[in-house]
């Protein structure tokens, strides 16, 4: 069952045995050796060739599923966890070979400590034989878990920091937790033990509130079978297709991989949850116009933003919202409350949690080609957004690992428009990588942004984003008109 | 977002450059060079991919021998326009270098005699007279027929009328009798002029500095932009500006008007011989008089996208009758504005048909010298009319006379006036 838990939100590692509780604190052997005793015992366990659970997380307050997959495991190393929720996908490990292949992002072959990982995990079947795989663990303390004194127990050699915790009263597991890794990074995983339930001579967890990061939710086990008739647990096509193309030398990295790597390249989650004000200044030109203008933007923390750029002969061209009230202003046009969803023309609104949060945007990734774009080697990424809007083109440096190009088509006043942005230059502000050079290409015009002054995180007066009183005004019509508060 | 900024001068292909001698090689090679350059740009800008269903590639392949043979320019210039009348489009135009020749060695300066000339049949008559200006001081009047610059007749300027069939053909040749009437400030020019009687009289006065602002914006020549508005003896408001650039400065005084004629029977927004500018400014205005959000003037329909000029309701709007003034020099983001208008019965249009040159266009220097004129996009009115080529065509036609000039009348503003005061009988 250890496996199942591995193929999305942190895989569970299962549980050991201790055999009895010693008057003075005993060995990490003896704490999981008695938990092999009391779920079953070494001989029911090494009975067992394969292991196939039907598993279902749902939110704590039990109305939205989130997570649903068989997960079958074999003695011997080879795992398959076919994934129904939240997206159709499937992973595992077969001959040492360990992927993930997903709806999301296709086909992704582990490597290095994430491969290793993914091998320890897929030995669920080898309870009994823990001592091949944590042959260092040992115990680290007690504690009270949900009003259980319990045994913490480190499970070495793990990178990842597999902790559990087993009653000193019943030695069984109480509580499990490590890191999962993946493109993304690491990420806290675990869950508390809530229910067991015996079948075929093995008593397993079979409900369980668990975490990853900070989401909660709980995870039931729906039914498990032993030694199901006719498993399968060979890697299906896609992955043969591309561990054929590794082998030529033609296998294209995964897109997640990709667009995480500029993530980590351009500044790194951390960073990104730290951000939490712009401000940035410089010169953008209307290139066959032959124009120039300042533009100035400040970006905070609740969607809030304000960008004027003066261009001479056109005037005073603004945008900003304060977190509630989108709008714009211009010479041309007027003052105009906008819809919320009309972001600044440059994406300058702040919200790092989309950045790191990507994926919950996007329906699936995929890696298309490499390709040279302006002379540099790329790789060409493509985004199916959810809502069903276009796709995204994103070319991404293949040295660099920072994004290059997008094409992306942005529904404005005037319509929908292809968007071609090009990161000309990125500039090194408080260690991370900014673009400073940026050209933006539309239909019958081409624009060419150069940052001159970048401040990150530099304290931002709110009243740079207050909502001028006659766009406040027109808000409060349209309000008073819609029958809703802006 | 930019429409054409200015009327078009040049759409005069053919009209002049006599046959040339024999070729050089390296106008051969030129005129090859020059030929590749129209045909790529039309396949790559032309606003509809499939272009008018043509196979371009065939046509490629049997032009560029027909070019590669050709013994003189003419014939170039021939064989070129010849493949761009099968795309049937307006707005395609090779441009003689000889013209460009001919532009270039006008005097220039910023100087005026403030006379605004107007082609009426086939004769350069003065259409308005700057208050205040050397012309009127020196006794020239509206009405009055110009015969001669500087002892130059206009005949040769004026026989260019014969040559061009474009519905721009009058503003071509107004600008180019504007072109000659101007000249360095405080410089002396002899004008010629017949007056109502049919007498001839001589006049000569320094040009001086025209009204308006000089502004330049982008790759635009420096222009004068002005912007007049006034109340009429019958209290209808009249706003007339002459070009659509620096919204900085034109829309707050637009909107100060309009703000003024607040309880006027009407209003009237002369766009006459207005050439356009910058099409965002269509919108803006058209924010004024229209209340209702979503509503659009019409659609650009570029080779990789379709703006639509949408237009945004301003907070305080105008309500009362619009009518809008148009004639022949009225182009682009000027037809944009009245053409869309009209659609959404929101404004009645007075005077004569537009230009019919509403979509951008970008004229190049070929290799060979000559210009090449060519489309980026297509523009359609919210009715569905396209009015590239086809103009603006008024609810109401008037067209001004040389007698009403003489007499002091605006004939298109007088049909204005009446509607306005029929819509409070």
């Amino acid at each position: 069952m250890r496996g199942f838990a591995r193929c999305t939100p942190s895989l569970f590692v299962l549980a050991s045995a201790l055999v009895a509780a010693p008057e003075k604190a005993p060995s990490a052997g003896q704490v999981l050796d008695r938990y092999v005793t009391v779920t079953g015992g070494a001989a029911a366990w090494r009975a067992k060739r394969t292991e196939t659970d039907d598993i279902e997380g749902r939110t704590l307050d039990g109305l939205r599923v989130v997570l649903r997959a068989t997960v079958t495991v074999a003695r011997g190393g080879n795992s398959l966890s076919q994934i129904q929720i939240p997206q159709a996908g499937s992973e595992g490990v077969f001959k040492n070979v360990a992927w993930v292949s997903s709806h999301f992002s296709g086909v992704r072959i582990k490597h290095g400590m994430e491969r290793d990982e993914a091998m320890r995990d897929a030995r669920i079947l080898e309870e009994a034989d823990w001592r091949a795989l944590y042959p260092r663990s040992r115990v680290a303390g007690v504690e009270t878990i949900n009003g259980e004194r319990s045994y913490k127990v480190l499970l070495l050699p793990s990178p990842t920091q597999k902790t559990e915790w087993f009653s000193i009263a019943t030695g069984l597991m109480v509580r499990r937790s490590a890191y999962e890794l993946s493109s993304a990074g690491d990420m806290p995983a675990g869950y508390t033990v809530e229910e067991w339930t015996s079948r075929d001579g093995i008593k397993q967890p079979s409900v369980m509130r668990a975490w990853r990061g900070d989401f909660q939710y709980r995870l039931r086990v729906l039914n498990t079978i032993y030694d199901l008739m006719g498993v399968d647990l060979q890697y299906p096509a896609e992955v043969g297709a591309y561990l054929q193309a590794e082998r030529a030398g033609k296998a294209l990295p995964n897109a997640e991989e990709i667009i995480e790597r500029h993530i980590f390249e351009s500044g790194g989650p951390e960073f990104y949850e730290m951000l939490h004000t712009q401000k940035i200044s410089g010169t953008l030109t209307f290139i066959s116009r032959n124009l120039q203008g300042h533009m100035e933007t400040w970006a905070a923390d609740g969607g809030k933003y304000y960008q004027a750029t003066d261009i001479p002969g056109m005037g005073r061209q603004e945008e900003g919202s304060d977190g509630l009230i989108a709008w714009d202003r211009s010479p041309s046009i007027g003052p105009r409350v906008k819809p919320h969803t009309n972001t600044g023309t440059l994406g300058v609104t702040l919200d790092a949690a989309a950045m790191l949060q990507w994926r919950l945007l996007l329906d699936h990734v995929r890696t298309e080609a490499e390709q040279k774009v302006d002379g540099r080697d790329c790789y060409r990424v493509r985004l199916t957004p959810r809502d069903g809007s276009p796709d995204i083109l994103r070319w991404y440096e293949r040295d660099t690992g920072l994004l290059y190009r997008s094409e992306l088509a942005v529904q404005s006043d005037m319509g929908q428009l292809s968007l071609v942005m090009t990161y000309e230059q990125y500039r090194d502000v408080n260690d991370v990588k900014w673009p400073s050079r940026v050209r933006i290409s539309a239909p019958g015009q081409d624009t060419l942004f150069s940052a001159d002054d970048v401040e990150l995180n530099q304290p931002v007066d709110d009243a740079v984003f207050e909502v001028p009183a006659e766009i406040r005004e027109l808000a409060q019509k349209k309000a008073e008109t819609d029958g809703a508060m802006p | 977002m930019f429409a054409r900024p200015v009327g078009i001068c040049l759409l005069i292909a053919g009209i002049c450059g006599p046959a040339a001698a024999q070729l050089t090689p390296k106008q051969k090679a030129d005129n090859i060079e020059s030929f590749e350059v129209v045909w790529r740009t039309v396949r790559d800008r032309h606003p509809d991919p499939k272009l008018n269903g043509l196979d371009w590639q065939s046509i490629h392949d049997s032009t560029r021998p027909e070019i590669e043979k050709a013994q003189s320019m003419a014939e170039v210039r021939r064989i070129l326009t010849g493949m761009l009348d099968r795309l049937q489009s307006s707005h395609y135009a090779i441009i003689p270098s000889d013209l460009y020749r001919e532009i270039d060695s006008t005097a220039g300066g910023d100087g005026s005699p403030g006379i605004v000339p107007v082609i009426i049949g086939d004769k350069a008559v003065v259409g308005s007279v700057e208050p205040g200006s050397p012309a009127e001081q020196a006794g020239i009047r509206p009405g009055m027929v110009l015969d001669a610059v500087n002892g130059a007749k206009l005949t040769p300027s004026l026989k260019l009328l014969d040559n061009l069939k474009n519905q721009e053909s009058p503003r071509i040749v107004e600008q180019s009798v504007t072109k000659k009437l101007n000249g360095p400030v405080d410089q002396p020019v002899a004008i010629d002029v017949i007056d109502e009687h049919g007498q001839p009289k001589h006049v000569e006065f320094e040009r001086k500095s025209p009204k308006g602002k000089l502004v330049r914006f982008g790759n635009l020549p420096e222009t004068r932009l002005y912007f007049d508005s006034r109340t009429l003896p019958d209290g209808a408001g009249y706003i007339h500006f002459n070009e659509f650039l620096e919204p900085a400065s034109i829309m707050p005084q637009f909107e100060a008007a309009l703000k003024s004629f607040h309880s006027a029977p009407g209003v009237m927004l002369d766009l006459r011989g207005n050439p356009g500018g910058i099409g965002i400014m269509a919108m803006g205005i058209a924010g004024f008089f229209i209340d209702k959000p979503g509503r659009k003037l019409g659609d650009m329909k570029m080779r990789d996208a379709t703006l639509s000029f949408t237009v945004f309701p301003r907070p305080e709007r105008y309500e009362g009758p619009l009518a809008i003034l148009v004639d022949e020099g009225s182009a682009s983001t000027s037809e944009i504005l009245a053409g869309g208008l009209q659609d959404l019965k929101r404004a009645r249009v007075f005077g004569t048909r537009t230009a019919g040159a509403a979509l951008p266009s970008d004229i190049i220097r070929l290799p060979n010298g000559d210009g090449f004129q060519y489309a980026q996009a297509s523009y359609t009115s919210v009715s569905g009319k396209v009015l590239e080529g086809a103009g603006v065509t008024p609810d109401i036609e008037v067209r001004q006379t040389r007698e009403a000039l003489a007499a002091g009348r605006d004939l298109v503003v007088e049909a204005a006036d009446a509607w306005i005061r029929s819509m409070h009988p």
